[in-house]
């Protein structure tokens, strides 16, 4: 294996959102010798832009309170017991951040900022957060703490194309990944490896999620037979600018915007009766595409309006600089004097990379954490400000097991004819001569996916988009570098493509399965919930090129199954 | 409308070029960014840019747009008539097309040792208006727009540089912190917070309206105030 850098690390994230800084400062301070690769500067990543995280540090909130709120919102598909250590952990672990550099809001006397309202699905005003820049602070300062430790390497910009397992079979052996300047091989042999590598958004056309999020590091798991759970489940968030993307966080809802229709209705007290705008995300988002659908859209288009005009200029320039900039920059729309123009726009993988509740994998020493991973504590709709929680307390959590399950393992010993399996398929790629471009299958693929996977699901519709997808699998054998250049990026897209290839074969797979709605799953020929055969995960393991799918039961603690009214 | 985008294949060997694309009317593409992004799409997919969040809020990328510095995403094509000239930011080593190495950007940052070491109080009560002033400095995204606008950074190699400065001042206002001497004397120096011109460009180009040149003076009138009262 000449021109290929080896490097041996106790602990290997990939991924360097929050979730994979958090992970390497908990093992750096666990005393492992740290490795952390992603493919963008960590500063880039897509947890930077969150806006709030949920605590229930507050007198007068409890955490079994903000649990049971989670349970509830997760239609009952989250595992009780993880949620449990989510609230309960989220607690200390939320303010702990304070220490690495975070300043959460005070107000004038030096207390911590309760906004008026809970957050979506929320009973208690538990958010917290740096006005709107949570999670750029959250990131900075996760960044500078790992970076002042000698214990870590930072590898920004580097691919990773495969894990590989020690020779042994039972356990992780580390990766094989490029980079993306000069293209060199590296292979990084590790105890253990911790994936964060984030959702897979842009595996659909509208979604708020960031170009670099194409679900790598779920594939990277499904390929060495760890299953993917709960894969059907897929959040849209209700307020995405209509004409971009770009979200409009649920923090304006929170300091008390409307949603209105063309009539100038507050049409979610038909679908909310209670909470209105603040029910769960899966809930508002329908509300929105069921008056589109019904012609009540704003002028008959496809958006509503986002109403926070009577909210104030002062209480918008103190809780939503960075929201009220986005609308007047990419919308032209100053949100003082005018409505906002919004839609659904896909925003969440509940799903992910299936782990016990240390983060740990069914593969010895793999570990995943953060959106990228299952535990499962959102189950099939996630709350607002319970993502940047989960981030938080399981990376901490497995990258503390992961950290001592190093100190025990030996150095592993790698198969050298996989290693060069994986150089001789990454070269195919490279090399090939008429490569075709990935582009417009990668295109194929986010229409498909957004007609027939989206908010409402029918047979016919998966089935139409497994087909679809099948034969994109198919030319996606035929794809190559248009030029071999110094920069690797047409191979990281090449491989992108791959990867999202799997994904939609996998959200529709368990999609088509699941014969029931609940939370954000929502099918048109099973529009009801069906606890009798349903409250289960579903698990897609992937051998080759075949997928097979199993199921586990909830986890359901003190919380039968209830109404699911807001 | 056209688009005229440096390239460079990386490669010492090749000589740089400006290719042309002709940009069709798409109600889809509205940015600059867009427009990079439907060309490599369509045209060119070995066409290399960074780009992350498209929504102003990573600092991936930051170019050089009609000689002006931009972030590419923020910049709508309906403020141009004619050609739209791409180039890589200024003040940078060149890695491919508009691609640049930021290794000096983040050395000069790790510099000022952009970390926050305490022994404050748990208690310590911290004001809305002192966490204000800590959000308004840490809430830099690291661009390196300001570090490519800069015209010291042209002349001084050795100097830290708009967002170093920004952020050492980030963590002098931070009343938790507990190195504000130290940190006042690391940027004691022409290299340091004396070598600034003063012109604001830095301010004046920051996405994120952050008030660069304010937190340089301001770190120079509080070294003038520690040495006034010979505390240093």
């Amino acid at each position: 294996m000449e021109n290929v850098e080896q490097v041996c690390h106790d602990v290997l994230v990939i991924g360097g959102g929050i979730a994979g800084l958090r992970a390497a400062v908990q093992a750096i301070d666990a005393g492992s010798n740290v490795g952390l690769v992603s493919k963008v500067h960590p500063l880039r990543s897509q947890s930077g832009m969150a806006n709030s995280v949920n605590s229930a540090f507050r007198a007068g909130d409890s955490w079994e309170s903000h649990a049971y709120d989670t349970v509830k919102g997760s239609d009952w598909l989250g595992d009780q017991t993880a949620i449990k250590v989510l609230c309960k952990n989220g607690v200390n672990d939320v303010l702990e951040l304070e220490k690495f550099g975070v300043l959460y809001n005070r107000d004038k006397d030096g207390d911590y900022v309760k906004k008026p309202e809970g957050s979506g699905g929320q009973s208690f005003p538990r958010s917290t957060s740096v006005t709107d820049y949570t999670g750029h602070f959250i990131l900075l300062s996760l960044f500078q703490k790992a970076m002042s430790s000698n214990q870590m390497t930072l590898y920004d910009e580097w691919f990773i194309s495969t894990l590989l397992q020690d020779e042994s079979g039972d356990r992780i052996g580390g990766a094989l990944g490029f980079d993306l300047a000069g293209g060199k091989l590296w292979l990084f042999k590790a105890k253990s490896v911790i994936l964060c590598t984030g959702g897979c958004g842009q595996v659909y056309q509208r979604t708020t999620n960031a170009l670099p999020v194409t679900g790598d590091g779920m594939v990277l798991a499904l390929n060495q037979g760890v299953p993917l759970e709960d894969m059907e489940f897929i959040q849209f968030h209700p307020t995405g600018l209509a004409n971009s993307t770009i979200l409009m966080s649920e923090g304006c809802r929170t300091v008390g915007a409307y949603l209105i229709n063309d009539l100038g209705e507050r049409f979610m007290s038909k679908y909310a009766k209670d909470r209105l705008e603040l029910a769960p995300r899966d809930i508002v988002a329908r509300g929105i595409q069921q008056e589109i659908l019904e012609g009540r859209g704003i002028g008959g288009k496809s958006y509503v309006y986002l109403d926070l005009r009577h909210v104030g200029k002062e209480k918008i320039l103190k809780y939503l600089p960075k929201g009220r900039d986005l609308a007047i920059t990419f919308a032209g729309v100053d949100m003082i004097q005018d409505p906002v123009p919004v839609t659904p726009s896909q925003h969440y993988s509940m799903g992910g990379i299936e782990t016990d509740i240390n983060g740990a994998t069914r593969l010895k020493g793999l570990y995943a954490a953060g959106e990228c991973a299952c535990v499962s504590v959102h189950g099939a709709n996630r709350l607002g400000g319970n993502s940047l929680l989960d981030v938080i307390v399981f990376a901490k959590i497995a990258a503390s097991d992961a950290s001592k399950y190093a100190s025990n393992a030996n150095e592993p010993k790698l198969n050298s004819s996989i290693v060069n399996e994986e150089i001789q398929r990454l070269s195919s790629i490279s090399t090939r001569e008429g490569g075709s471009n990935p582009w417009p299958l990668i295109n194929t693929i986010k229409e498909t996916i957004s007609k027939c996977a989206g908010m409402s699901r029918t047979k016919e519709g998966l089935s139409e988009a497994l087909e679809i997808i099948k034969n994109v699998r198919d030319e996606s054998g035929k794809v190559g570098v248009k030029k071999q250049r110094y920069w690797c990026g047409e191979l990281a897209n090449c491989l992108e493509l791959l990867n999202l290839t799997t994904i939609a074969e996998a959200i529709c797979t368990s999609a088509i399965l699941r014969e029931e709605s609940r939370g954000s799953h929502y099918r048109l020929d099973y529009p009801k919930r069906d606890d009798n055969t349903w409250l289960r995960h579903s698990m897609l393991f992937k051998d080759h090129d075949d997928y097979r799918i199993s199921y586990k039961p909830v986890d359901i603690q003190e919380w039968p199954p209830g109404e699911r009214k807001y | 409308m056209k688009l005229r985008v440096f390239r460079w294949s990386g490669n010492t060997e090749h000589v740089p070029r400006y290719d042309e694309f002709l940009l069709e009317k798409d109600p889809d593409v509205y940015t600059v960014l867009d427009a990079l992004k439907s060309i490599r799409a369509t045209h060119d997919p070995s066409l290399a840019f960074r780009t992350a969040c498209g929504a102003k809020m990573c600092g991936s990328c930051a170019m050089l747009i009609n000689n002006k510095i931009k972030l590419a995403c923020a910049t709508p094509l309906t403020s141009f008539k004619g050609t739209i000239t791409l180039e890589p930011l200024p003040n940078l080593p060149l890695v491919t097309d508009l691609i640049v190495n930021l290794s000096p950007f983040w050395e000069r940052l790790f510099r000022v040792r952009p970390l926050l070491e305490t022994e404050a109080d748990e208690h310590q009560v911290i004001t809305s208006e002192v966490q204000f002033l800590v959000e308004q400095f840490g809430k830099c995204i690291c661009c390196a727009i300001c570090f490519s606008v800069c015209p010291v950074m042209g002349r001084d190699e050795m100097h830290l540089g708009p967002a170093a400065l920004l952020m050492n001042y980030r963590f002098l206002v931070d009343p938790r912190d507990k190195n504000y001497y130290q940190r006042l004397d690391h940027v004691d120096h022409y290299h340091g917070i004396w070598g600034c011109d003063t012109v604001f460009r830095c301010t004046d180009v920051c996405p994120r309206e952050i008030p660069i040149t304010q937190a340089i003076i301001f770190t120079r009138k509080a070294l003038i105030k520690e040495k006034l009262l010979a505390s240093m």
